[in-house]
């Protein structure tokens, strides 16, 4: 083959490749409930305790397992800092283990984005104790538009790992649009949800996967 | 036939009388001779039972004491002094009852001074005594007691007086109160302690008339089982002196009190006693003489997590071999009064009448729909004003409310003309019962009059998501007017201001101002241009507005197009969503080819959750059409529908397959869609390799078309089903719908065929139409009610009540549609546990009823004096007309009735209810 004949050939298969190559290369990352950096179980049965995840006989608590009894609820809130600046979410989903629901099919997962701070010493009827209480609107971080956002996403848990998508949540926090608060899970209907404990058995289970691409 | 016509009953062409007018020369003679003729003997006598037949019926149904309503005696002459009057019916015999004394509950309505000492009570001959107090609710009722004078049925009761009553009156010996209060105290350790409490606990928040000791939850505040304590005073009525071994049986402290004496001490945290357990281990003795023997019963709850609530007085007699409840028979029972009416010496005075007509549940959102009446004698029904106790206020004698959240409220109302307000503390809660399809409707009607813009945010963003949710025509409206609210708020959170966009834009597309609903695309998706995942769904409604709304396919098209070329990398399921509606565009405008494309290219989008479905082979799509389809034929018509939304989602080419387009017209048939129901089935027809569903797909439009009141075109599939399909027809036996929609098309009912739809509402008021012509063993009587001044009054007190039936004709129903039952009741001193119930069917003619169910039942909870209303769907027999049949079973106590609606409604409102209830998976 000539020189010149190469060379085309070169500048053709390059021009090609750039013409095939993605128009930024998309990158996912997985941040785990080990680098969460706020989490908490409320319950209105407990509505001083901030570890409220299981009672094992009346009147004592324990985070062994998280347990979704309707009044209780979950808050986690994972970190966003890892991802670069200037990028545009294209996908992201929090998973979360899910040990045992009863009766099957029956319970259902409600997932809100938190609006309200919370922070040291959340509990059912505060969402911080520290500096000073500060009460949620309604007990439960019920407060429609207050303290959680009013429409849930809802959807049937499964067994082993429930995929939630939050891609417009991570986009909103990610623009900086509202602050990153977290979210809560909840069981509005009846029966049991049993999640993985971030203490126990479900430490590094619980995980928020973010795929991100160049704007 | 229309029996109060007597012309219907002739023959059209013939009058009863028209032979004697053709008259023969004989008979004329024979007329003239003043003798009647053989032949025209027996024409007369025909005539005469023609017209006696023709009237019989108008006879029986002119004005016929068949229903007797009480009216209030004239009144003695006004006390000076009092600015109040209660007109008292005593309920039973008071000839043959023993009691010397009558209790009532009085709706004193904050009126009172704090020690109710301003009430004094008047016979029919003007005498005035004073009464006793036995328990006041500054926020509520006031119970009293005076001594009964004769045998007389009527007194007077003066309230809100400003002079000192004639003396004071201590409590006599008969009757059993209760008395709940808020529990203030901390320790429940000894009685001491609780005592201290107790006295701390000032404010009442319930008190009522009870038969027995039996209590089944906290009686004020129904759902909140902890932190109250009840107070029950009574008196023994010991026929056989001796030993009786006593218990009361209740959650956590419970202290009984004889003649005085401290009989049993329970303090602390204690779970009731349940089982079996030794006689002897549980319980004090005590010695009582014969006679009379006053008691007091006092349960406190603290914050014991078993505690329900429940406490009952429990008994052995002197050889008795076992525990048995303390009945009402065994203690001293005064007469029960009946409040039936409230007039006010100058000024106006309407007392507050409560009642908790539905709650809706869903998940965490929760409407609560009452009713507040104000009732007495009012001169200015507009200018009375409401406070409800949440921020809101309403103007008017009845009115709806509706509250976003479970609590006690102070409700105000106060009359025009400056008289003092009437006050009431209402608890609202999650009553039990069926919730009713009609709700939906009149709690967007209700907070759409109400002054929703004074809310604050919490009770707007209920009020939203309610409206997202209810899936009700007449809330756009409602929902345009909050979501420009909302959006007008500048600290509004991005995703509400999403969803305030679009449900503004839908709000105004199905109000017919598409072109406004789309003027609001570019503001808001300029707001969100650094949101792009929030732009998806506000561009998927102005594609849904130009296609469904103005009918411009093309826009429609390049909308969806364009939601997939922006966001095709974002893994959303609304990108998904964007390209099936292109599908459904080409479906619709009959390019199957295309829209097979579409779809397939919707099977690429929404991100890895779809793409390892796509990947599934056809037993995974063809498994969940199976169970879509058992769902629908078990009835759950909810669940398929969801089922066939997720295979839709998750596998959009199935759309073109005939089993989902089935599946997809029955669920909405079924589910009340039946326009969409018919398009779906048209489909169907036009797949060709599914010929073998055309049958059904017939008959799924025959059905549609009747439900939709398209009577003829209804007529024409079946005929049309008939033809072409004769054994799928005499299989399902659709020759009965023939018929009844050929009787329906011709007969009478063709001149009003509105005449099916229309409600049934019976108030019990003498003046009023209604169907209702014979009503016997029930008395309707005067009474502070929810709807007018008359309702109907069982008193099975003392006595028990077993079957009171009652039934009307219903001239035209919808022949094998649904109806809605409701009534409004309440309840006192029922504590019997023999389950009061009420039995209502409709019918045919012949006693026809249909086998999906044309009985409904519903059991009385105990109110203890608060109004409810349950209601309950039934479904009528394949008749043109028929009867509806009440039978009331088992009543112990006083049970008032008011209010009784009789309404059809579609399988739309309850799909959309159980819609609502049952809340929808949106991942």
């Amino acid at each position: 083959m000539s020189r010149r004949r190469l060379s085309s050939a070169i500048i053709v298969v390059a021009l090609a490749w750039l013409g095939l190559a993605p128009p930024g290369q998309a990158k996912t990352i997985l941040i785990t409930d080990e680098e969460s950096d706020q989490m908490a179980a409320i319950s209105g049965d407990a509505p001083r305790l901030s570890w409220a995840g299981m009672e094992s006989v009346p009147g004592v608590w324990n985070i062994f397992y998280l347990e979704l009894y309707p009044n209780r609820a979950l808050l986690i809130r994972f970190p966003l800092d890892k991802i670069p600046k200037r990028q545009r979410v294209t996908k992201a989903e929090v998973i979360v283990p899910v040990d045992y629901v009863y009766p099957a099919n029956e319970p259902r997962l409600y997932v809100r984005r938190l609006l309200a701070e919370w922070g040291p010493g959340v509990c059912h009827l505060y969402r911080m104790t520290s500096p000073k209480p500060v009460e949620w609107k309604v007990p439960g971080a019920k407060g429609s538009g207050s303290d959680r956002i009013a429409k849930p996403q809802v959807l049937k848990p499964v067994t082993g790992e429930t995929i939630i998508n939050v891609t417009e949540d991570v986009e909103l926090w990610y623009s900086g649009v509202v602050r990153n608060h977290g979210w809560m899970l909840s069981n509005e209907d009846s029966g049991l949800i049993r999640m993985g404990s971030w203490a126990f058995g479900g430490r590094g289970r619980w995980k928020l996967r973010i795929t991100y691409e160049p704007e | 036939m229309n029996r109060n016509n007597p012309a219907s009953l002739r023959p059209a062409s013939k009058s009863p009388l028209g032979d004697f007018r053709r008259r023969s020369p004989d008979r004329a003679r024979r007329v003239s001779d003043g003798q009647l003729s053989p032949s025209l003997t027996r024409r007369a006598l025909m005539a005469l039972c023609l017209i006696g037949i023709s009237f019989a019926p108008a006879a029986v149904h002119a004005q016929t004491p068949d229903i007797v309503y009480e009216k209030l005696p004239p009144a003695p002459k006004w006390v000076d002094g009092y600015r109040l009057r209660y007109a008292i019916r005593l309920v039973g015999d008071p000839v043959k009852d023993p009691a010397k004394t009558a209790l009532i509950r009085l709706p004193a309505a904050g009126w009172l001074k704090p020690d109710a000492s301003d009430v004094v009570v008047q016979n029919a001959a003007g005498q005035v005594f004073p009464v006793a107090v036995l328990s006041h609710q500054p926020a509520g009722d006031t119970i009293v007691q005076f001594k009964r004078t004769g045998s007389e049925r009527w007194y007077w009761i003066y309230a809100s007086g400003n002079k000192p009553p004639p003396g004071k009156a201590e409590p006599m010996p008969e009757g059993l109160t209760m008395e709940v209060r808020e529990w203030a105290g901390d320790d429940l350790k000894s009685w001491a302690a609780v005592r201290a409490g107790l006295q701390k606990s000032e404010n009442v928040i319930g008190n009522g008339i009870v038969q027995e000791v039996v209590q089944t939850c906290n009686p004020a505040r129904p759902d909140q089982p902890r932190k109250f304590a009840a107070s029950y005073r009574g008196y023994l009525n010991i026929k056989k002196p001796g030993i009786y071994r006593f218990f009361a049986n209740g959650d956590d402290a419970t202290f009984l009190f004889i003649d005085g004496f401290k009989v049993q001490d329970k303090p602390g945290v204690n779970n009731r006693v349940g089982g079996s357990v030794p006689l002897r281990s549980v319980g004090t003795d005590v010695n009582l003489t014969a006679g009379v023997h006053p008691f007091e019963v006092h349960n406190v709850v603290g914050t014991n997590p078993q505690s329900l609530g429940v406490m009952l007085l429990m008994w052995v007699k002197p050889g008795d071999k076992s525990w048995s409840p303390v009945r009402y028979t065994e203690m001293v029972q005064g007469m029960f009064g009946h409040v039936a009416s409230l007039e006010c010496a100058s000024g106006e005075a309407p007392a507050i009448l409560f009642g908790l007509e539905d709650s809706l549940i869903s998940g965490g959102m929760q409407v609560y729909l009452t009713r507040f009446e104000a009732v007495g004698v009012v001169k200015n029904p507009d200018k009375l004003e409401w406070d409800f106790g949440d921020g809101s206020k309403a103007k008017g004698r009845s009115v709806s409310h509706v509250y976003c959240k479970a609590g006690t409220y102070n409700v105000t109302l106060k009359p025009g003309d400056g008289s003092p307000p009437s006050r009431r503390a209402v608890h609202v809660w999650p009553a039990p019962g069926q919730s009713s399809p009609l709700s939906l409707e009149q709690a967007v009607k209700t907070l759409a009059g109400s002054d929703w813009k004074s809310q604050d945010v919490q009770r707007l963003s209920t009020m939203f998501e309610f409206l997202l949710a209810c899936e009700q025509p007449n809330r756009w409206p409602l929902l345009e007017g909050v979501a420009r609210h909302l959006l007008a708020q500048a600290d509004l959170e991005p995703k509400t201001r999403a969803l305030a966009y679009i449900s503004l834009m839908e709000a105004l597309a199905e109000q017919g101002k598409a072109q406004d609903g789309l003027k609001q695309l570019d503001p808001a998706l300029k707001f969100f241009a650094r949101l792009p995942t929030l732009q998806v769904g506000i561009k998927l409604m102005a594609g849904d507005i130009h296609g469904r709304f103005l009918k411009d396919l093309k826009q429609a098209a390049r909308i969806y197009q364009g939601i997939i070329d922006d966001h095709r990398r974002t893994e959303h399921p609304d990108v998904r969503v964007a390209a099936i509606r292109l599908g459904d565009l080409q479906t619709e405008a009959g390019n199957l080819t295309r829209a097979a494309e579409a779809y397939r290219l919707a099977n690429t989008l929404g991100g890895d959750k779809f793409q390892t479905t796509a990947g599934t082979d056809a037993v995974a799509r063809g498994a969940l059409l199976r169970i879509a389809e058992q769902k629908l034929r078990k009835g759950d018509i909810r669940q398929s529908r969801q089922l066939l939304d997720k295979i839709e989602l998750e596998y959009p080419e199935q759309k073109l397959e005939g089993l989902y387009r089935y599946l997809r017209a029955e669920s909405d048939r079924f589910s009340g869609r039946y326009e969409e129901a018919v398009r779906n089935y048209e489909v169907l027809l036009q797949l060709v390799q599914w010929a073998g569903f055309r049958d059904r797909a017939s008959h799924g439009i025959a059905d549609c078309f009747y439900r939709m009141g398209e009577l003829e075109k209804s007529l024409r599939w079946y005929n049309i089903l008939k033809k072409t399909h004769p054994a799928y027809f005499e299989k399902q036996k659709l020759d009965e719908y023939q018929k009844f929609l050929q009787a329906r098309l011709t007969g009478f009912y063709a001149k009003d065929k509105d005449a099916p739809l229309r409600p049934v509402a019976i108030n019990f008021e003498p003046d009023e139409k209604s169907p209702l012509k014979k009503l016997p063993n029930f008395s309707i009587v005067p009474g502070l009610s929810m709807n007018g001044p008359h309702q109907v009054l069982l008193d099975g007190f003392p006595a028990y009540r077993a079957y009171l039936d009652f039934d009307f004709p219903m001239p035209s129903i919808v022949g094998d549609g649904y109806y809605l039952l409701e009534i409004w009741y309440r309840e006192q001193l029922c504590s019997k546990p023999e389950n009061p119930h009420i039995h209502m069917w409709i019918m045919g003619p012949k006693n026809e009823s249909n086998p999906e169910g044309s009985q409904g039942t519903a059991y009385f909870d105990r109110t203890d004096g608060q109004w409810r209303k349950f209601s309950f769907r039934i479904k009528a027999p394949l008749t043109q007309e028929g009867k509806f049949v009440v039978s009331v079973r088992h009543i112990y106590g006083v049970m008032e009735f008011d209010g009784l609606r009789i309404t059809p409604i579609t399988a739309r409102q309850v799909d959309s209810l159980n819609a609502f209830i049952e809340g929808v998976e949106n991942q």
